[in-house]
């Protein structure tokens, strides 16, 4: 099981959980702060848009939260999140062309900068100009692939998930999730070939 | 194992997901074959890629977020569903419903009687909006706000009665999801938390007496358009504009496109599909130009240049050796970055590539995109291709209005803008951009048009003499001008351009004595005359629309830019350089502004609602049959639509 961090201190998921179905509310709050970080990057790699993620994450939140009661605990909390994530940001691609009417340029508070945003003055620019230009592109690189290939990188190379918890929260065999996986660090290798060489 | 077989599992394998025996296997090949080694390295170097991505946290305020829509989503909704739903899953919303009645009722009563004692101090204004809130099926948005009132002071805190308004009129078309995160911040508790919160009934009658205004806007506030008008109300009411519903939604959805763009997250055929000049142009958005060019990445590499000497700095690296800065075929995105000087625009630009087109997206303070604009007009090198199509005529325009008052690109950009923060020097005989400057010598560039023939300035060059458009003619660029120029130095980047260029800020202007010497470091705003430190504000111009007195030219040689004696030429520059600090400040951004308005009257509507002062401009790059084939579609749409709206 991969290590995350923010998961050890405070209540466990199942007590919490249990907490927020008895007619706690309060008890989802450390839900939600324990999860935002990662459930927010997941879905931002997924999209590819801060606005987007932080509207998808709301609502995976709300969703979750309507739904707490229907919670087994035959898995994880985490991956019951995750599931619902994943499963918002696909169905968010397909429909987001149209989607939504977006407001004004994208609050630089949102989150913090995308990596394309960095500050020349916060360090050595020339390096900061290529750390931007290589992230940039392998967002690119991400955002090109199809939905299911991006899914199971972005979970396991971004998000460090192993094999079981990628397959637990696609809701496919671990041999799907190998072999998908695979796939897609060959079409991101042909992409990215570029930065491989440099 | 085979090659085949071990590749299938190289990826497990790098994850250390493999069973034992047949990572052993992997192993073993990978032991005795190179191909496959390089392909495990290429699979962990690209997996390293992305785990070195920068991880994105949730926004601070997400969580307040989640907060307030969960109890927004479970006020009425619960109320409705808990009949559909088993006992044991609709526990959360009955808890819910349970809560909120008895506040609705208290804080609707004091909404009603706090209303009606306001309306009755107002008199008949506000009885007006009382009145229609009160008959009819206006009652609804009249209840929906009170209810929001309630929502608002269960918070506790802040929320202006245009957060509640809008609130209402979300509520009003029924739609809870609505995204306009201004008003929910707005309405947004600063003591709630998640610990619960109690009504606090006392800042209803505060919202209630907001004014007559508000409620009237209630009641009128039902339409399918109420959404994007929210979303767009603040720059909306700025404007003084009320566009149709249709017309607001194509903008906003061009901005979102637009601010999606400028992050890499839209793909150009989408970008391309939505910054059309016909869709531009619909939407209402009159900064469109477009540059027809049978040279397109010469094109672009002016524009590159223009935007560096406006001191837009790339966050990207600067191109490869060899590469083609400007036409490079991926998108390359940059920012604006104050380094120090007062005029950086907050903003960004970015180039996208698609089939031989490209578009320059720029969006930035409204006074920088109303300089740059001015200074892309005022380019000779940019004017090329089919000069027939709208925009030409609307940048053949602006360039006569630069003639006609004596503007410059010296004046159009103003204090800082140009050498805050970073080197800018000439490494050649930099005569050529002395001649674009406002206190230029008799009979050169800048004066009234008429004077062709006249030597003129380099800062021409491309133009001929006793062209169509009257412009002055130019002589050939020297070949000390086309020598190699450092205009910028951004940390170790050092962006060198092939050509010289002609400036856009006096200080540039009237170096070119120091033009042999190691350029200095700069960390301050200042600008160089002559040898002079200066500060920018000296160059800034003075708002005034009329025209400026013929220069107040020194006595001096004319110009002699190409081979001509040095002491000559620098003594000429000095004394353009002091003819430039004292000649007097063109109207620039602001003439060129207010005539624009006039001249695109028209020919362009146009609707600026991006906010916090921020403009959009958008370049179109393109091959002439491609605008032609534009052309051709707007005069169609001309004949279909004589009227084009301008202004709204």
């Amino acid at each position: 099981m991969t290590l995350r961090f923010g998961t050890s201190g405070g209540p466990a998921d199942s007590e919490l959980v249990s907490q927020v179905v008895g007619g706690d509310g309060a008890a989802f709050g450390p839900i939600v702060e324990r999860y935002q970080d990662r459930l927010y990057n997941t879905v931002y790699r997924m999209v590819g848009s801060a606005e987007d993620a932080r509207d998808l994450v709301q609502e995976v939140f709300v969703k979750a939260y309507e739904n707490l009661a229907s919670f087994k605990g035959t898995s994880s909390l985490y991956t019951w999140l995750f599931r619902i994530a994943v499963n918002a940001s696909l169905s968010h691609r397909r429909k987001r062309k149209w989607v939504r009417m977006a407001g004004p340029a994208a609050d630089p508070g949102d989150g913090e900068p995308s990596s394309g945003w960095a500050d020349p003055a916060d360090g050595d620019p020339a390096r900061e100009m290529l750390a931007a230009e290589t992230s940039t592109a392998v967002q690119q690189a991400l955002s090109q692939l199809d939905d299911e290939h991006r899914t199971v990188v972005v979970l396991r190379d971004i998000q460090h998930c192993d094999y079981r918890e990628i397959a637990d929260i696609l809701g496919v065999p671990t041999g799907t999730v190998k072999s998908r996986l695979h796939r897609a660090r060959l079409l991101l290798r042909d992409k990215l070939q570029p930065l491989l060489k440099a | 194992m085979l090659c085949e077989q071990a590749r299938d599992h190289l990826s497990a394998y790098l994850d250390r997901e493999l069973a034992s025996e047949l990572s052993v296997a992997v192993r073993a090949h990978l032991e005795s074959c190179a191909d496959c080694r390089a392909l495990l390295a290429d699979l962990r170097a690209t997996a390293g890629l992305l785990g070195a991505l920068p991880v994105h946290r949730a926004p601070a305020d997400l969580a307040d977020d989640v907060q307030r829509e969960i109890e927004r989503c479970t006020i009425l909704p619960a109320a409705e569903t808990a009949h559909d739903t088993e006992p044991q899953e609709r526990t959360l919303a009955l808890r819910r419903v349970r809560l909120w009645p008895r506040a609705l009722a208290v804080a609707a009563s004091v909404l009603l009687v706090v209303g009606i004692g306001v309306l009755a101090l107002l008199g008949p204004a506000g009885r007006r909006g009382r009145l229609d809130v009160a008959s009819g099926p206006e009652t609804v948005p009249a209840l929906r706000f009170s209810e929001e009132g309630v929502e608002v002071a269960k918070g506790g805190a802040g929320g202006g009665v245009g957060s509640a308004t809008a609130l209402a009129k979300k509520e009003a078309v029924g739609d809870y999801k609505a995204d306009d995160r201004r008003d929910k911040r707005a309405v947004q508790s600063k003591e709630g938390g998640w610990r619960g919160e109690q009504a606090d009934l006392a800042k209803v009658p505060e919202r209630a007496r907001a004014g007559p205004s508000d409620l009237e806007h209630v009641a009128k506030a039902p339409g399918p358009e109420s959404l994007a008008e929210d979303a767009d109300r603040e720059t909306r009411l700025r404007a003084a504009e009320k566009p149709s519903g249709d017309e607001l939604a194509a903008v906003l959805e061009v901005q979102r496109v637009m601010n999606q763009a400028a992050n890499g997250e839209v793909p150009i055929d989408e970008l391309k599909q939505v910054a059309t000049v016909d869709n531009l142009r619909r939407t209402g958005y009159n900064n469109t130009l477009v540059i027809e060019t049978d040279a397109p990445a010469e094109a672009n590499g002016d524009l590159t240049r223009l935007f560096l000497a406006n001191d837009w700095q790339p966050v990207a690296p600067p191109p490869a050796k060899g590469d083609v800065y400007a036409g490079a075929r991926v998108e390359r995105r940059f920012e604006a970055k104050d380094k120090g000087g007062a005029a950086a625009p907050n903003g960004y630009y970015f180039l996208a590539h698609s089939d031989g087109e490209y578009v320059w997206v720029v969006v930035a303070d409204r006074d920088y995109i109303t300089r740059f604009s001015s200074q892309l007009a005022a380019d000779e090198r940019l004017r090329v291709g089919n000069e027939s199509g709208r925009q030409f005529q609307a940048i053949r325009t602006l360039q006569d209005e630069v003639r006609q008052y004596n503007l410059s690109q010296s004046q159009v950009v103003q204090g800082g803008g140009g050498t805050a923060g970073r080197e800018v020097r000439y490494a050649g005989k930099a005569a050529a951009p002395v001649a674009t400057l406002a206190g230029r010598a008799p009979g050169s560039a800048g004066t009234p048009r008429g004077d062709a023939g006249t030597p003129g300035p380099v800062g021409c060059r491309g133009s001929t003499a006793g062209d169509s458009t009257g412009r002055t003619a130019a002589p050939p660029v020297p070949a000390e001008a086309a020598r190699p120029e450092v205009i910028s130095k951004l940390g170790t980047a050092q962006v060198t351009v092939g050509k010289a260029y002609g400036p856009t800020t006096g200080q540039v202007a009237v170096q070119p004595s120091q033009a042999a010497e190691p350029a200095p470091a700069a960390p301050e705003p200042t600008a160089v005359h002559g040898g002079k430190a200066e500060t920018p504000a000296a160059t800034q111009a003075i708002p005034t629309l009329e025209r400026p007195a013929p220069a107040k030219e020194p006595a001096g040689p004319a110009p002699a830019p190409a081979g001509g004696e040095q002491k000559a030429q620098e003594e000429q520059t000095a004394s353009r350089a002091k003819a430039v600090t004292q000649a007097p400040a063109a109207p620039a951004s602001r003439a060129l502004a207010e005539r624009e308005g006039r001249e695109t009257n028209g020919r362009f509507s146009y609707v600026v609602r991006l906010p916090a002062n921020q403009d959009l401009l958008v370049i179109r790059v393109q091959r002439p049959g491609v605008s032609a084939d534009v052309t051709a579609k707007e005069a169609a749409e001309d004949a279909a639509k004589p009227t084009v709206e301008s202004g709204h």
